[in-house]
């Protein structure tokens, strides 16, 4: 009897436990990815799309690395101050060319031309930066076009926003991998990229200089009537901004300089003396709210701050703790009136070394320092070089002068006129951009000139017109893994 | 009654009668251990006959036995022994226990087998092992000692869990080390946090039937850490243990320039550049070099203005201001390790226990690792009646470390720093003529490199790594890790039926990751914001439930086992973050943050459910045959691909036991055994890896981002590994000499790997199932007993692995990966990189070869260039896995002394020293400390050199190529142990039962191919900056009683 009893009781126990253990199916369907918020998620709020074009701002100014598709990848690039972002692009450009002097410090390569080998990180980094963007351009594009909730509005405006980016770094990729656009517009050296990658995409053959350039101009002409002035911050791409792009890409194309005006004019305004107005000279050129400012990188010393790395601030800035690296070519400072606010260069060290004797303050650093990356002057230099190309030189003096009297109260009209007018353009451009957009490296690019540097420089290079310095090798890995990339595209 | 008890004497009477014909009588006696402990159970047999009896609870037994006869004395795990019966009655016997005994009883998968009964490959580390090693993550104490357990620790900081790969390399990009399963349940906490006292043994399940079990998760092998448990009916015994000692770093790290020194080399660089580069003439290039050399460094610490004339030297009457020795900062020597142990095990008729307490102070290499733990353990188990068990395992842990940064690629990383700033960096800020600059209070200030007095023109400005100061980092931040882990096994047994019992088991583990930092709010990265506290707390907990039903039966001849298991399994990862900035002077906690700057935290979860089938046969304990079953579903894997099945199985044959064998007495052991079987792995980095979603987290003007995570396929299964073992075990001359030989051959299929994408594509790889690797190779272990007699004892043992790893599918021709490239046919770790073909002694310049190619890309030629990125890359057939590795020990004992060696050594891997790459011709950007070896470099035309001329200019001399790859064969002396037992009588009379002193010394010789660094770096042949490990010498006592 007894045996029986403790049977019963074994047995419960067992049932008991078995029970607990529950259904398999239910038991594995319940975890969920909480990582992030899928594509469906992103692609059925007004909101959610945006912050996907907000989750690509972030990106511009951000640390970069290859951390979000694999943060141990053996052959990823790594964060690094002179790759980090948009602002490190641009830097780099900067320090190529003859009116200001890097230190041995980050960027040293690039100030000295010895940065476009294939299995460089410059090279690596400026290829996948701007092909990563494309690529979220076109998810973006794809995924607004599926999206069965999203209103026909919304559609078009983000779909507008998508292709000015994609615009937007199809042109730089065409500026840093190709020669220039108007020698040879057959080269062919990038491959597009219109849909977005899946698991069975395979690497393109490279499209040639003017398929590229197509696809940048129909896309920002298309993009252009869908948007609006509205945008959620100066660091938002509008209609503004656009057009500031579609000016920018025809000063390259340099075929079409009545629509460069317009453009140039639809990004200031149309009035150039009210768009010139600038309180950032003098006062750290780091404020975004500044209503010469068209477009930039915001920081604000919090949770969106990228610490040391925010060229041209942590590099140009010598009075805070920073690395304090590049000097200013004393022939570029001679090339200031007295008077003009714009000359901020001042002797700090008293060094013996010829290339450190003058620093610059136009730019102060601090965590919160926001960066320039379009401003309204720039727009009227351009529409005054369309109006010099379009043969009304009187108007392109009108405008050249309305920016020179703002910073300078002592300015006088030009009398120049043919291509001593155009140099003066240039000058001018140098002299207002210098630091932000790497001016004098686009324009020397562009119009097939030299970049001769001073004997005064650190490394003194004298780069011909339309030399192989003024691009970049396309980068191993791409070869690598590409079987449609000719093994010999760099020789 | 009565009757019965005149039938009772009438027996007795018989028995009586026939005792005395055959002069039988009653012998009795007690059987224990070494230790003194009872050993229940015990058989004692006749020899040669069939009668027998076995001890009782307290190891007593009495058996009927003539004089003359022989008593023989059997108990798993123990050696067998013979007594001749005597004229006494009493016999009392100790056991000695067997370390390599066959009938050892050995953990497996989800139970234990006596070791002769296996059919698979599984090595085992016993706690005799474990205690002649001073291991603060306890598995170190594996290396040297299972042949095909290749292990190393990459980096000095205690507490470093050691990197374990069984039978090489069997995935790509998967988790590659064993599954560690503690007690029966899935260990997921840090290694670290369980002390090496707390270890019975630890099995190591290396081929596909033993580990089988484990199926879903053992493709990189399975190793199984038992803890130590009471002895029933044993009366308590304490044992202290305590170990204090020395340790210094065993290789420490390469030379480097000191301040002269590598002034001169910088000024040979910029004059070379200036000559060859700048086309500047011979005179001017010097002159210049010596105008520039400082302001291109930006310091100064020489009294003169241009100390380096314009021939190189230094000049006259040039005073060094100050040298900064980066090394002797921050890596310390003679630094302390204390280890302090105190256990308690016993046990009643129905219960036992194990109970310890570990505490252990480690100073480690770099300044201020301390590392301190505190670790706890309790082992419960009772019999509730014959039908009823339970038990209870709970340990409990915390250890907290300062962590200065050694192993990551960040700056402030010590080696890093150390590697990465030369020597004439002052640490305390300096004026520019090098006077100590003070702070109000007269302190010094460390020196940032970042302009601390605006517009000083030199001393104020570094080239590299502005605005930190490793010093600075290391005593004013904070770094503090503190791992808690609280473990508990809880299980009951039932026995529904005399062969049928029912297994319950839960564990529960909860591992709380903690770490702190602190940024001063006034000098170094933070001092812009006035300081940033970050903290995170990062918790793993991990529930695993296992229902079990066992069968077991004999029949006559035949044994079977039946298993039938249910496995879920729960992991949970959940993580926080704060950080905040805006502190002042003197806080430190998060409650003192004026600014709050991020915070982040998820909770991520995956699954495991599991069913398992075992069956285990054997035939007269001579045929042995096993088979298993298990079938997963992983939360890993999307819904239609989650289901995987894993079946094995095995035989082994004992051949000894054979009549045509049965009465040699060489051989006297003798087992084949081979076994088949799949194994799987789902272990990816990322818990969803078949979907790709839009990251969280980002911001921008205020307003939340999202961005997308590559491309994800959808289609992601299990990766699987098929498996064949084949081996044999042998004794000779009653174990004069025994071992093992195996072969075995693993194929890793539909491995999970990222397909290569080209960057334009915007992605850069895709993870997905493709390629298949293989491994196989021969192990092997001996083992001899030299000597065996009461005052001396001399054992050695000896045991290899030759392993083979070879890609045999690949998706595409070949995958480029970094220093190593994918084809079928050669490894994982095979070197394919340019090949170095010296200096040109003409111009200085660095060759590297390249083949010349026809119109049809067929090669042609092989010729120098002088062009890094013309130069071809070739597979230079050497890998950075091993030929060979292993492991030599050696035990000698006489009279009350002992001594135990054991060497690991490895021969045949390669190793691509970028550490020592970064330190030749550094010059290229300034600031970069220097290896002495630069002034081999090239000077002059005709110089046949190695070493090209050394430029401040880009080149690619010290890029990757054959120039710096290594052969990296060592042999180690891992330990070495010599102790003293002071003689029984001494002791007893103070009521103890061993004292035992005794030194012990770790990682104290080591003898290297390669020199300058420790030759443990990584599988993959590549340095990356570790700090150097630690040997230690200390001196103990241990005293039970």
């Amino acid at each position: 009897m007894k045996i029986y009893n403790t049977l019963h009781i074994k047995l419960l126990l067992v049932l008991v436990v078995a029970f607990l253990t529950g259904c398999a199916e239910e038991f594995l369907d319940e975890p969920k990815n909480t990582g992030g918020i899928s594509e469906e998620i992103v692609f059925s709020d007004r909101d959610a799309v945006q912050a996907f074009i907000t989750g690509i701002y972030a990106r511009y100014k951000g640390q970069w690395d290859d951390d979000l598709t694999d943060d141990n990848l053996v052959n990823g690039n790594n964060s690094n101050a002179d790759t980090g972002g948009l602002y490190a692009m641009y830097f780099a450009r900067t320090v190529k060319g003859n009116d200001l002097i890097q230190a041995p410090s980050w960027f040293l390569f690039d100030y000295a031309h010895e940065n476009r080998g294939a299995s460089f990180r410059r090279t690596s980094f400026t290829w996948t930066f701007n092909y990563e963007i494309i690529n979220y351009a076109n998810v973006l594009i794809e995924g607004l076009a599926e999206s069965t909730s999203l209103d026909d509005a919304t559609k078009r405006e983000f779909t507008a926003v998508a292709k000015t980016l994609r615009a937007f770094h199809y042109f730089q990729l065409a500026l840093e991998f190709a020669p220039n656009y108007n020698n040879d517009r057959s080269v062919a050296r990038l491959p597009i990229y219109t849909e977005a990658t899946t698991v069975d995409s395979e690497g393109r053959a490279p499209s040639s200089l003017s398929n590229v350039y197509d696809l940048i101009l129909s896309d920002l002409n298309e993009a252009i009537p869908d948007l609006t002035e509205d945008r959620l911050g100066k660091s938002y791409i509008n209609r503004s901004v656009a057009n500031g792009i579609l000016a920018r890409v025809l000063l390259v194309t340099q075929d079409n300089w009545s629509l460069a005006s317009s453009a140039a004019r639809a990004a200031y305004g149309g009035d150039a003396a009210a768009a010139v107005v600038s309180s950032a000279w003098g006062t750290g050129f780091d404020d975004l709210s500044d209503q010469d400012w068209l477009w930039g990188h915001f920081q604000d010393g919090s949770n969106e701050t990228n610490f040391f790395w925010m060229a041209p601030f942590v590099f140009m800035d010598h009075l805070t703790l920073s690395f304090q690296a590049t000097y200013v070519n004393t022939n570029f400072r001679d090339e200031f009136a007295d008077s003009d606010v714009r000359k901020l260069f001042s002797d700090i060290y008293s060094s013996t070394t010829p290339y450190r004797e003058f620093v610059t303050t136009k730019f102060e650093f601090t965590f919160a320092s926001d960066v320039p990356l379009m401003r309204k002057s720039e727009m009227v230099l351009i529409d005054a070089e369309a109006q010099y190309n379009l043969g009304n030189e009187p108007e392109a003096r009108n405008l050249l002068f309305a920016l020179q009297k703002e910073r300078d109260a002592n300015a006088t009209l030009s009398v120049s006129s043919g291509n001593a007018l155009l140099e003066e353009i240039l000058l001018e451009r140098r002299k207002e951009l210098y630091g932000e957009i790497g001016v004098e490296w686009f324009d020397a690019k562009r119009l097939s000139r030299p970049i001769n540097r001073d004997a005064i420089h650190r490394v003194v290079v004298d780069v011909p017109a339309d030399s192989e310095l003024f691009y970049l090798n396309i980068p191993q890995s791409e070869i690598d893994a590409n079987p449609n990339m000719p093994e010999n595209i760099n020789q | 009654m009565k009757v019965r008890n005149y039938y009772l004497v009438f027996v007795l009477m018989v028995f009586g009668l026939l005792s005395s014909f055959a002069q039988e009588k009653k012998v009795s006696g007690r059987v224990v251990d070494t230790n003194n402990l009872p050993l229940p159970g015990t058989s004692v047999v006749i020899k040669n006959t069939t009668r027998g009896a076995s001890t009782d609870f307290d190891g007593n037994y009495s058996i009927n036995v003539s004089a003359g006869e022989v008593l023989e004395f059997r108990f798993v795990g123990y050696v067998n022994k013979e007594v001749t019966v005597g004229a006494s009655n009493t016999i009392n016997i100790t056991l000695q226990e067997d370390a390599t005994s066959l009938e050892e009883v050995v953990v497996v998968a989800y139970g234990s087998q006596t070791r002769e009964s296996i059919v698979g490959a599984v090595g085992v580390v016993s706690s005799a092992t474990i205690e002649t090693q001073q291991v603060t993550s306890p598995l170190r104490a594996l290396q040297g000692a299972v042949p095909g357990v290749s292990l190393l620790t990459a980096g000095g900081q205690p507490g470093n869990n050691p990197i374990i790969r069984i039978r090489g390399i069997s995935s790509q990009s998967l988790a590659r080390g064993p599954l560690i399963v503690v007690d029966g349940a899935p260990f997921n906490g840090n290694l670290s946090t369980i002390s090496q006292d707390q270890i019975a043994s630890v099995s190591v399940l290396k081929d596909a039937s033993s580990s089988a079990l484990y199926g879903s998760r053992a493709s990189g092998g399975v190793i199984l850490i038992t803890t130590k448990k009471g002895h029933i009916n044993s009366a308590p015994k304490i044992t202290l243990r305590s170990q204090i000692g020395i340790s210094n770093p065993t290789i420490g790290i390469h030379n480097l320039a000191n301040p002269e020194d590598y002034l001169k080399l910088t000024w040979q660089a910029l004059r070379n550049t200036n000559q060859y580069e700048n086309g500047q003439t011979a005179t001017d290039a010097a002159q210049n070099a010596t105008n520039g050399l400082i302001d291109h460094l930006g310091y100064n610490p020489f009294s003169v203005a241009n100390p380096i004339d314009t021939s190189g030297n230094l000049v006259a009457g040039a005073n060094l201001l100050w040298n900064s020795n980066w090394e002797e900062e921050v890596i310390r020597e003679n630094y302390l390790r204390l280890n302090h142990n105190v256990s308690v095990s016993g046990g009643s008729e129905k219960t036992r226990y194990f109970m310890s307490l570990d505490y252990l102070d480690e100073e480690g290499p770099v300044t201020p690792s301390d590392f301190e733990r505190v670790s706890s353990r309790l082992n419960l188990e009772t019999q509730v009646n014959d039908w009823f068990k339970l038990g209870l395992n709970t340990s409990f842990s915390r250890s907290s470390s300062n962590n200065p940064d050694q192993t990551s690629g960040s700056t402030i990383q010590a080696i890093t720093w150390i590697y990465g700033l030369s020597s004439i960096y002052p640490i305390y800020a300096r004026d520019a003529n090098g006077t100590l600059i003070r702070d109000s209070f007269g302190e010094r200030i460390f020196d940032l490199g970042n302009g601390l007095v605006t517009g000083q023109s030199v001393n104020s400005t570094r080239p590299v790594f502005n605005g930190e100061n490793l010093l600075a980092t290391l005593t004013l931040g904070k770094e503090r890790r503190v791992r808690t882990n609280y473990l508990a096994n809880f299980f009951a047994q039932v026995n529904i039926f005399k062969d049928l019992s029912f297994k319950t088991q839960l564990s529960y583990e909860n591992y709380l990751f903690d770490s702190f930092s602190f940024d001063d709010d006034k000098i170094g990265v933070a001092s812009e914001v006035s300081g940033r506290v970050s903290h995170n707390r990062d918790l793993t907990t991990t529930l695993n439930a296992i229902q079990s039903l066992n069968y077991t039966k004999r029949f006559g001849n035949h044994n079977l086992s039946i298993d039938a298991i249910t496995e879920a399994y729960t992991n949970t990862q959940d993580n926080l973050l704060a950080q905040g900035t805006g502190f002042l002077p003197g806080v430190d906690n998060l409650s003192g943050s004026t600014t709050p700057e991020a915070v982040g935290g998820n909770m991520i979860t995956s699954r495991i459910n599991s069913y398992l089938g075992r069956v285990n046969y054997n035939f007269s304990e001579k045929y042995y045959g096993e088979f298993s079953i298990r079938r997963d579903g992983s939360t890993r894997f999307n819904q239609d691909t989650r289901w995987g099945n894993f079946l094995a199985g095995g035989a082994s044959w004992v051949i000894s036991r054979e009549d045509f064998l049965k009465g040699s007495q060489a051989l006297t052991f003798l087992k084949l055994r081979g076994s088949y079987g799949e194994l799987g792995n789902n272990r990816t980095t990322s818990r969803f890896p078949y979907q790709s979603v839009f990251q969280t987290g980002s911001v921008n003007e205020g307003n939340p981002g999202v961005l997308l995570e590559g491309v994800s396929d959808l289609n992601l299964q299990w990766e699987k590994v098929e498996s064949l073992n084949i081996g044999v075990d042998f004794e000779l001359f009653n174990g004069a000499l025994s071992g093992a030989l195996e072969y075995y051959n693993k194929e890793s299929v539909d491995l999970i790997m990222d397909r290569p994408k080209p960057r334009s594509l915007g992605i850069n790889k895709v993870v997905t199932n493709i390629g298949s690797i293989k491994n196989f190779g021969w192990e092997a272990s001996l083992r001899s007993l030299n000597f065996n007699t009461d005052d001396f004892t001399w054992t050695t043992g000896i045991n290899f692995a030759l392993n083979k790893n070879e890609w045999t599918k690949l998706p595409q021709d070949e995958i480029l990966d970094g220093s190593k490239r994918y084809v079928v046919g050669s490894s994982i770790f095979d070197f394919f990189i340019r090949e170095w073909a010296g200096v040109d002694p003409t111009d200085g310049r660095g060759m590297w070869y390249m083949d010349v190619l026809d119109a049809n890309g067929n090669v042609t030629d092989k010729v120098t260039t002088k062009d890094y990125d013309q130069a071809t890359r070739y597979d230079q057939g050497k890998s950075s896995l091993p030929d060979i590795e292993g492991g030599f020990t050696s035990f000698v004992r006489y009279k009350q002394f002992d001594l135990n060696v054991l060497f690991n050594f490895s021969f045949g891997a390669h190793l691509l020293d970028t550490d020592y790459s970064g330190l030749i011709n550094p010059f290229e950007s300034p600031g970069g400390s220097a290896h002495p070896d630069n002034f081999n470099a090239w000077q002059n035309p005709g110089d046949a050199s190695d070493f090209p001329l050394l430029l401040a200019s880009n080149n690619d001399h010290a890029s990757r190529s054959t120039r710096f790859l290594f052969g990296n064969d060592y042999i180690r002396l891992k330990s070495l142990t010599l102790g003293y037992n002071l003689p029984e009588r001494t002791i007893s009379r103070i009521g103890l039962s061993k004292v035992r002193l005794f030194l012990q010394a770790d990682n104290i010789l080591t003898w290297q191919s390669h020199k300058g660094i420790d030759p443990e770096q990584a599988f993959n042949g590549l340095t990356n900056r570790r700090s150097p490990l630690s040997k230690t010498i200390t001196s103990g006592i241990v005293l039970e009683f």
